[in-house]
C-alpha cells in the first residue's frame, strides 16, 4: 500500500515543488470555480499530504551516510541501447557514434534496465554529445533509480556543454584593440558525472544499486542530449600523492630537464561556459600578454561550481614535470577557492580533488603541492588538464548556512506574524506564549552557525571579513536568547542579517579564480615572476595615461564604397559590442551597407540633434513616448512606406506596435517589450493553505490572510501598468475613437479607477516597496512585477531557490465566465529619423535587426557576455522559447504575453499620466471620492489634448 | 579704471558726434577696443545672443523640430491668463526665494560670523563642513533615502519606531509635506560660494578698524558689527545676494529629484520645472523661452532692489 502511494506521489513530484504546486493551483482552482470558498478544507488534505511526501526524499547527504560502508570490488558495468526498455526509441548515429539516443525535444525520457552482479555505490558517468542548441547553456536531469530519486539532488542534476572562441588567434579592430571573442558551442563527445550547480555538494553522486535487475529513468529537463552510454563503476580507491609518486619512481619515471610548457590561460582550448572568455587585466604590467596602450584580452577566470576550462599541450618528452599558475583570487576576503583538477580526464591522485587558492589582491605564482610540489608524469604526446571550479571544503559549510538561513527566516516570520512588520517598542510581546520554541529554535541555529566558524576558522589562515557575516549574526542571536524582549525592536537589524547572509553564501559558492598562464615545466625551471616591479608598473601606467589622450574609443566603420548609415543606441558598451560583432559576422556578408554605432543617451540629445540636422539615421531602444511625439512634428519616416514590412510585422504581437502608431501609420520598429506577471512564494502559501489568485476577487480574499499575518502584498505601487491593466480588464478604453478625447467618464474606467485606488485605501498595500529583498525574506509573498524580475531572483536569491514562482496576473471575472487577464506593457523601439539620407537601407538594417535570428543571437550574446541576470525582454514574439527560459517558465510568460493589449500613445500622453498620477495621489492622501476625482483631472487631460490638437495643426496648415 | 574712464568719454561723444567721427574714435583707441574684444565677444556669444533669441523665440511656437511660427504675444497672453499651472509656479519660486532665499543668506552670513570667530584650524575644518553639501554637487539624494515613503525610511522608520504615525507618510509625494522637505533641503545647499565670500571678506577687514572703533567707544559685539563689520563687508554682502537670489530663483532640479517631475499637483513646481516641462517634455520651446524671460525679468527687478538696499547700507 505504502509503495504504490510513494510510487503515484513520486511521479507527481517529477521535477521539483514547483510542479505539484501548479498541479494543485490546478486542481483546486477547478473546485473554486464551482464552490467559491468551500475548497480551502479539502485543498489542505491535498497539500499536507504531498509536502509530506516530498520531505520524505532524502538530501544526498544522508543518503550517502546510510552506504558508507558498502563499497563493493570494483564492478564496470556499461549501460548502453541494449538496456533501453521503450521500443519506441529511435537509435541514430551521431559524430562517429552508432546506437545514440536522442532525447530531443519530443521524447524527453529513456529508461534502461541491467542487470548489477554486486550491490553497492557506483559511480554514474554518461558519455554524451550536445547538438547546437542555443536555448540553453547546460543541460538539466533527473535521474530515477527504480523509479524514485534516490536523493532530492538527483532531480535537478546538471550536464555542462562545451564552448571555445570563435577564433583561434583574437581578432584585433580598427584601433589595435582586441575584440572580445564570441563564445561559440562546440557539439563534441563528453565524458561526464552529473553535477549539483548549486555547489552544496563538492563530490560526484554515487547511486546505490542492489544486487539483481535494476532501472535507470533519465530524463532531460531542458536543453538538448544525445546519449551514447552510461558507464557505472565502483568509485576507485582514492591514491594519495605519496603512493602516487612512489608507483613513479618504482616504475623508473625520472625527472625531466629544461622543458617548460607555457599555456596562456586565455586561450583555453574548451569552456564548459558560454560566460568563461577571455578578460583583459590592466592592474598588473606584466600580466602576458601585455599592452599599455591596447586592449588585450590576458586572463581567464571561472566562478560557479561546475564550470570547467581546458587545455590541450604537447609533451616532447616523458617525465615528471611541475605544473605553476599565475592565478589571482583577489574576491572572496581570507577565503580560499578551490579547483578540481583532471589530467587526461582523470585524478591521477586524491589532492588534485581539492587544489584550494588563498586569497590574494595581487598576482602570485601557485606552485601545485606548494613547498613540496607535485610532480606528475606526463608522457611523450598530448595531454589534457582541465580546471574544475568546486565548492570543495565548502559544501558543508553552504549545505550549514543555507539551512540556517531557511530556519532564521521562518523564525522572522514567526515573530512577524506575531507582532507585524514594524513592531511596537513598547510593547511586551510574550514570545514564550505566542512562539513557545523560540529560543529552542534560536539556540539549534546558533549551534549549527558557530560549529561552521571554529571549522572554517581552524581552516583558513586568519579570520577573514566574509567569516564575520555569520559572527554577526551569531552574536546577535546570542542576545536574543540572553533577552528575547529586545527581539522587536532589532528586528529591523536582524532582518538585514539573514540578507547579508544569503549575500554570502552567493559570494562563497563563486569559488572565484583568475588564471594568467599555467606552466608545465622541470623541476630545474626557475619560477617566473609573480608581479610587476615597481618600475615596470610605473612605465606601464604611464604609457597608459599618454596612450588615453589619443586613443579613440568609438567604433567606427570605415567603408568609402558603401552607404554609410548612422545609428544610435540607447544602451551599453557591451550591447553595442554584440551588435558590432552580430554586424560583421551577419549583416555586412548580405548587404553593401556599412553601419556606425554611436552610444548616445537617446532622451534630449537626441531631440536636439534633428533640430541641429545632426541626427542620426536610425535610433535604437528609444523610450515609448519619442516615436509619437517625434512622429506629430514630421520628425520620423512611418514604416508602413516600406516594402517588407508587413512581413516585418508578423514577428511582433501587435500590441508591440501600439505604441508607435500615429494618424493610422507606424512609426517604430519594437525592440523589447515588458509586462508584469505575479510572483508569489509556494512555500508561504503552503504554510497559509493558499492558492494564488487568477481573479482580484480571489485576490482580495487571500489579502486578509496575508495581512493577518503581517505580511505584504506589492501591487507595484504608483506604477500605472496595474491601472492601465485594470482598465483594459474591464474592457475599458484609454481614448475615445479619433484620439480626441479620454473615455475616462466610462464606467469601465472609473470602476478600474477605483479598484487601483482602493489597493492603497482599502487595503493598505504598500506604496512603495524594496521587491526583491522583501520577496527574499517572505516579508511579502505575493507581488505584481515586471516579469524581468524573475532574472534577479533567481540569480542573485539562492536561498529561495525552488520556493516561488511566477505566474498570470489576476483578471477580471466577466458574465460569460471568462476571466480577462489582459494587460499593459512598457517597450523599446528603433525609429528613423527624416532627414536620413538612406532611409532604404535604414529599414534593412532594422529589418535585419528585428529577424528572429539576429535577436537570438542578440539575446544569447548579451546573457553569455553579462549574465542570466541581463536575459533580452524582447519584443520578437517567435523567439521567446530559443531563449534560455525553462519550459514552463516560457509558457506562462506566453501566456500572459498573448494576452497584452498595451495602451495607444497620443503626442499629449505625458498629459495622461501625470493626471492619472494626480488623482491617483488625491484619492490615496485625502480619501476623496474617486468619481470627483477623476472627473475633475479628466477634464484638464482633454483639455489639454485639445489645445495640443490646435497647436499641431497650426503646423499643418501653414504648410 | 582708467580704461573705463576712456570708455565713458569715448561713447559719450560718439553720442554728440557723427559717425564719422566714431569710426576715427575706434582708430583712435583701437588697442583699447583690442583689449576690450575678448571679453565683449564672449559676452555677446554667451550673454546678449541667447537671452535676446530667447526674447525672439518667446514670441513664437516653436517645437524644436520644425521652423518656429511667429505668433506675437500669444505665449504672453496665454501665460498670464489661461495658465494656471503658472501661478502655481510663481507662487512656489516667490514661497522658495523668500525662505530659502533669505535663510540661507541670513544662515550663510552668521555661520561665516561665527566660524570666523575660531582658530585658524578650526576655522577651515568648519567651513568644509558647512561648505560640503553644495561642494558635493547632487549628493541631496541622500535625503530621498531620508524621506522614503517607505516604511523602512529613516525618518519613517523613526517615526513609527517611536510611535508618532502609524502607518507611513509619503513625504515626497504627499502634497502636504513635499514643499516642507524640499525648503529644508534647499536650504541645507544654501551654503554656497556666497558663504565662502563671507568668511573671505570677515578675514580682509583690517583690524585696526577695531581697535579705533574700540577707543571710539563701541560697547559690544554688536555694535562693533554693525558700525564696522557690515559696512565694511559690502562688495561680499552684494555678491552673497546676487548669488543668492540666483539660486533660489533657479531652484527646481533639487525638487525634481526630490519629488518628482512634476509633482504630485505641481506642489513643489517652481517657474524653472514649468519651463522645463514645456522646453523637454511638451515640446514647446517657444513658450517655454516665454517663462524664460519672465523668470529674467523678475531676477532683474530684485536685484535692483537688493542692490537699493545695500546701497543703503554701506551709506553712499
Amino acid at each position: 500500500m505504502k509503495n504504490t502511494t510513494v510510487k503515484i506521489y513520486s511521479m507527481l513530484s517529477k521535477i521539483s515543488i514547483k510542479i505539484i504546486c501548479f498541479l494543485l493551483i490546478f486542481l483546486v482552482t477547478i473546485q473554486v470555480n464551482f464552490i467559491q470558498y468551500a475548497s480551502a478544507e479539502e485543498g489542505e488534505n491535498i497539500q499536507t499530504t504531498i509536502i509530506s511526501r516530498i520531505d520524505e526524499i532524502k538530501t544526498y547527504n544522508e543518503y550517502i551516510s546510510e552506504y558508507t560502508n558498502n563499497e563493493g570490488e570494483k564492478v564496470t558495468i556499461i549501460v548502453n541501447n541494449l538496456n533501453v526498455t521503450d521500443k519506441a526509441i529511435v537509435f541514430s548515429a551521431i559524430d562517429g557514434k552508432y546506437n545514440c539516443i536522442d532525447l530531443s525535444r519530443d521524447k524527453r525520457v529513456v529508461d534502461f534496465e541491467f542487470y548489477v552482479s554486486q550491490s553497492g555505490l557506483y559511480n554514474m558517468e554518461l558519455e554524451y554529445y550536445a547538438p547546437l542548441d542555443s536555448t540553453s547553456t547546460e543541460i538539466g536531469l533527473d535521474i530515477k533509480v527504480n523509479g524514485n530519486y534516490p536523493f532530492i539532488e538527483s532531480s535537478t542534476l546538471s550536464l555542462s556543454k562545451s564552448y571555445k572562441n570563435e577564433t583561434e588567434n583574437i581578432k584585433v579592430d580598427e584601433n589595435g584593440n582586441q575584440i572580445r571573442p564570441q563564445q561559440l558551442e562546440t557539439p563534441r563527445w563528453l565524458k561526464a558525472i552529473p553535477f549539483d550547480k548549486t555547489g552544496f555538494n563538492s563530490n560526484p553522486f554515487l547511486y546505490y544499486f542492489q544486487k539483481g535487475s535494476n532501472k535507470i529513468s533519465l530524463n532531460c529537463n531542458y536543453g538538448l542530449i544525445v546519449l551514447n552510454q552510461i558507464n557505472l563503476s565502483s568509485p576507485a580507491p582514492k591514491i594519495e600523492y605519496k603512493d602516487y609518486i612512489d608507483n613513479c619512481r618504482t616504475n623508473g619515471f625520472t625527472d625531466t630537464t629544461k622543458q617548460n610548457i607555457y599555456l596562456n590561460a586565455e586561450n583555453a582550448n574548451y569552456k564548459s561556459s558560454p560566460v568563461i572568455y577571455p578578460k583583459s587585466d590592466r592592474d598588473d604590467a606584466i600580466t602576458s600578454p601585455s599592452d599599455p596602450v591596447h586592449i588585450r584580452l590576458n586572463t581567464i577566470s571561472s566562478d560557479e561550481p561546475g564550470q570547467k576550462i581546458m587545455y590541450k599541450f604537447q609533451i616532447d618528452k616523458s617525465g615528471l614535470y611541475n605544473i605553476n599558475l599565475r592565478v589571482r583570487q583577489n574576491q572572496n576576503r581570507g577565503m580560499t577557492s578551490t579547483r578540481r583538477i583532471y589530467i587526461d580526464g582523470k585524478i591521477p591522485f586524491e589532492e588534485l580533488n581539492n587544489i584550494e587558492f588563498r586569497y590574494d589582491k595581487n598576482w602570485y605564482i601557485e606552485t601545485l603541492g606548494g613547498n613540496d610540489p607535485f610532480e606528475i608524469y606526463f608522457e611523450q604526446g598530448e595531454h589534457t588538464i582541465d580546471f574544475e571550479s568546486n565548492t570543495g571544503n565548502f559544501a558543508s559549510t553552504l549545505i550549514t548556512v543555507q539551512n540556517a538561513i531557511y530556519d532564521l527566516n521562518v523564525i522572522l516570520r514567526k515573530i512577524v506574524m506575531v507582532t507585524g512588520v514594524e513592531p511596537d517598542p513598547f510593547r511586551d510581546y510574550d514570545f514564550s506564549v505566542e512562539i513557545p520554541d523560540l529560543i529552542e529554535k534560536f539556540i539549534d541555529v546558533r549551534n549549527k552557525l558557530s560549529n561552521e566558524v571554529t571549522r572554517l576558522n581552524k581552516k583558513t589562515d586568519f579570520s577573514g571579513s566574509e567569516i564575520n557575516t555569520i559572527e554577526d549574526i551569531i552574536r546577535q542571536i546570542d542576545s536574543f536568547i540572553k533577552e528575547p524582549r529586545t527581539i522587536p525592536s532589532r528586528l529591523e537589524s536582524f532582518r538585514g542579517n539573514i540578507s547579508s547572509l544569503s549575500t554570502w553564501i552567493l559570494k562563497i559558492k563563486n569559488q572565484y579564480l583568475e588564471m594568467d598562464y599555467i606552466t608545465i615545466n622541470s623541476k630545474d625551471i626557475k619560477k617566473g615572476q609573480q608581479r610587476a616591479s615597481l618600475i615596470q608598473q610605473l612605465e606601464y601606467n604611464f604609457k597608459a595615461f599618454i596612450a588615453s589622450f589619443v586613443d579613440d574609443y568609438n567604433i567606427k566603420e570605415t567603408s568609402k564604397d558603401k552607404v554609410l548609415i548612422n545609428v544610435w543606441l540607447n544602451t551599453g558598451r557591451d550591447q553595442s559590442n554584440i551588435i558590432k560583432s552580430m554586424l560583421t559576422d551577419d549583416f555586412y556578408k548580405k548587404n553593401k551597407t556599412a553601419v556606425n554605432l554611436t552610444l548616445v543617451d537617446t532622451g534630449t540629445t537626441l531631440l536636439q540633434a534633428v533640430l541641429a540636422n545632426k541626427g542620426p539615421d536610425v535610433a535604437m531602444f528609444v523610450t515609448e513616448d519619442i516615436p509619437v511625439n517625434l512622429a506629430a512634428r514630421n520628425a520620423l519616416i512611418d514604416m508602413n512606406r516600406f516594402e517588407g514590412f508587413n512581413e516585418l510585422q508578423e514577428r511582433f504581437y501587435s500590441s508591440a506596435f501600439t505604441p508607435f502608431i500615429f494618424n493610422s501609420k507606424c512609426y517604430a520598429v519594437p525592440n523589447s517589450q515588458t509586462f508584469n506577471m505575479m510572483f508569489y512564494r509556494t512555500d508561504i502559501f503552503e504554510e497559509l493553505n493558499i492558492i494564488p489568485p487568477k481573479t482580484w476577487n480571489e485576490f482580495y480574499n487571500i489579502l486578509p490572510v496575508i495581512q493577518r499575518n503581517n505580511m505584504q502584498v506589492g501591487a507595484s505601487g504608483e506604477s500605472q501598468l496595474v491601472f492601465e491593466s485594470l482598465v483594459l480588464q474591464n474592457r475599458g478604453e484609454y481614448y475615445k475613437e479619433g484620439f480626441s478625447e479620454t473615455n475616462f467618464n466610462s464606467i469601465e474606467v472609473l470602476d478600474a479607477f477605483k479598484m487601483w485606488t482602493g489597493f492603497y485605501t482599502k487595503y493598505q498595500l504598500p506604496l512603495t516597496y524594496d521587491f526583491f529583498n522583501r520577496f527574499r525574506t517572505g516579508e511579502m509573498p505575493l507581488a505584481i512585477m515586471p516579469y524581468t524580475q524573475y532574472n534577479l531572483l533567481s540569480v542573485a536569491a539562492p536561498e529561495i531557490r525552488g520556493l516561488w514562482a511566477m505566474t498570470t496576473i489576476p483578471g477580471v471575472r466577466h458574465e460569460d465566465n471568462q476571466i480577462n487577464i489582459s494587460e499593459s506593457a512598457t517597450g523599446t523601439g528603433s525609429i528613423i529619423i527624416k532627414n536620413s539620407k538612406n532611409p532604404k537601407e535604414a529599414f534593412e538594417f532594422l529589418d535585419w535587426w528585428s529577424s528572429n535570428d539576429s535577436q537570438v543571437r542578440y539575446a544569447n550574446d548579451l546573457e553569455s557576455t553579462m549574465g542570466p541576470a541581463a536575459r533580452y525582454d524582447a519584443a520578437n514574439k517567435n523567439i521567446l522559447e530559443r531563449l534560455r527560459w525553462q519550459p514552463d517558465e516560457a509558457k506562462v510568460i506566453r501566456e500572459q504575453w498573448e494576452r497584452v493589449i498595451d495602451i495607444e500613445m497620443i503626442p499629449s500622453t505625458y498629459y495622461t499620466t501625470r493626471n492619472i498620477s494626480n488623482a491617483f495621489r488625491e484619492v490615496i492622501y485625502k480619501y476623496s471620492n474617486e468619481r470627483e476625482v477623476l472627473n475633475k483631472f479628466n477634464k484638464i487631460i482633454n483639455a489639454e489634448i485639445k489645445r495640443k490638437n490646435t497647436e499641431l495643426q497650426k503646423y499643418n496648415k501653414s504648410k | 579704471m582708467e580704461m573705463e574712464a576712456k570708455m565713458r568719454v569715448l561713447f559719450s561723444e560718439s553720442k554728440n558726434k557723427s559717425e564719422y567721427s566714431f569710426i576715427r574714435k575706434i582708430k583712435k583707441y583701437r588697442a583699447s577696443f583690442i583689449m576690450l574684444a575678448p571679453f565683449t565677444i564672449l559676452f555677446v556669444v554667451f550673454t546678449i545672443i541667447p537671452v535676446s533669441s530667447a526674447i525672439v523665440l518667446s514670441l513664437t511656437n516653436f517645437d524644436m523640430i520644425q521652423k518656429p511660427l511667429f505668433t506675437g504675444f500669444e505665449n504672453y497672453i496665454r501665460m498670464f491668463i489661461d495658465d494656471d499651472i503658472f501661478l502655481i509656479a510663481i507662487k512656489n519660486t516667490v514661497i522658495f526665494a523668500a525662505v530659502t532665499g533669505s535663510i540661507g543668506y541670513l544662515f550663510s552670513f552668521v555661520f561665516a560670523w561665527f566660524i570666523n570667530e575660531f582658530g585658524r584650524k578650526m576655522r577651515s575644518i568648519l567651513t568644509l563642513i558647512f561648505y560640503a553639501p553644495s561642494l558635493a554637487g547632487n549628493v541631496y539624494f541622500i535625503w530621498l533615502y531620508i524621506f522614503s515613503g517607505d516604511r523602512y525610511g529613516f525618518f519613517n522608520s523613526y517615526l513609527l519606531k517611536f510611535g508618532f504615525i502609524s502607518e507611513p507618510l509619503q513625504w515626497l509625494t504627499d502634497p502636504k509635506y513635499n514643499m516642507g522637505v524640499v525648503i529644508l533641503v534647499v536650504i541645507w545647499l544654501s551654503m554656497g560660494a556666497g558663504f565662502l565670500s563671507f568668511i573671505a571678506g570677515f578675514q580682509n577687514i583690517n583690524k585696526t578698524y577695531y581697535e579705533a572703533a574700540a577707543i571710539d567707544g563701541i560697547k559690544n559685539r554688536w555694535q562693533e558689527l554693525f558700525y564696522v563689520t557690515l559696512p565694511q563687508m559690502v562688495p561680499q554682502l552684494m555678491f552673497g545676494a546676487v548669488m543668492s537670489i540666483a539660486a533660489s530663483f533657479s531652484v527646481g532640479y533639487q525638487s525634481m529629484t526630490l519629488t518628482g517631475f512634476p509633482s504630485t499637483n505641481y506642489s513643489t513646481h517652481t517657474l524653472l520645472l514649468h519651463m522645463l516641462d514645456y522646453g523637454t517634455i511638451r515640446y514647446e520651446m517657444g513658450y517655454a523661452s516665454t517663462i524664460a524671460v519672465f523668470l529674467f525679468a523678475m531676477m532683474l527687478i530684485s536685484w535692483i532692489i537688493i542692490n537699493k538696499v545695500l546701497a543703503k547700507i554701506s551709506g553712499d
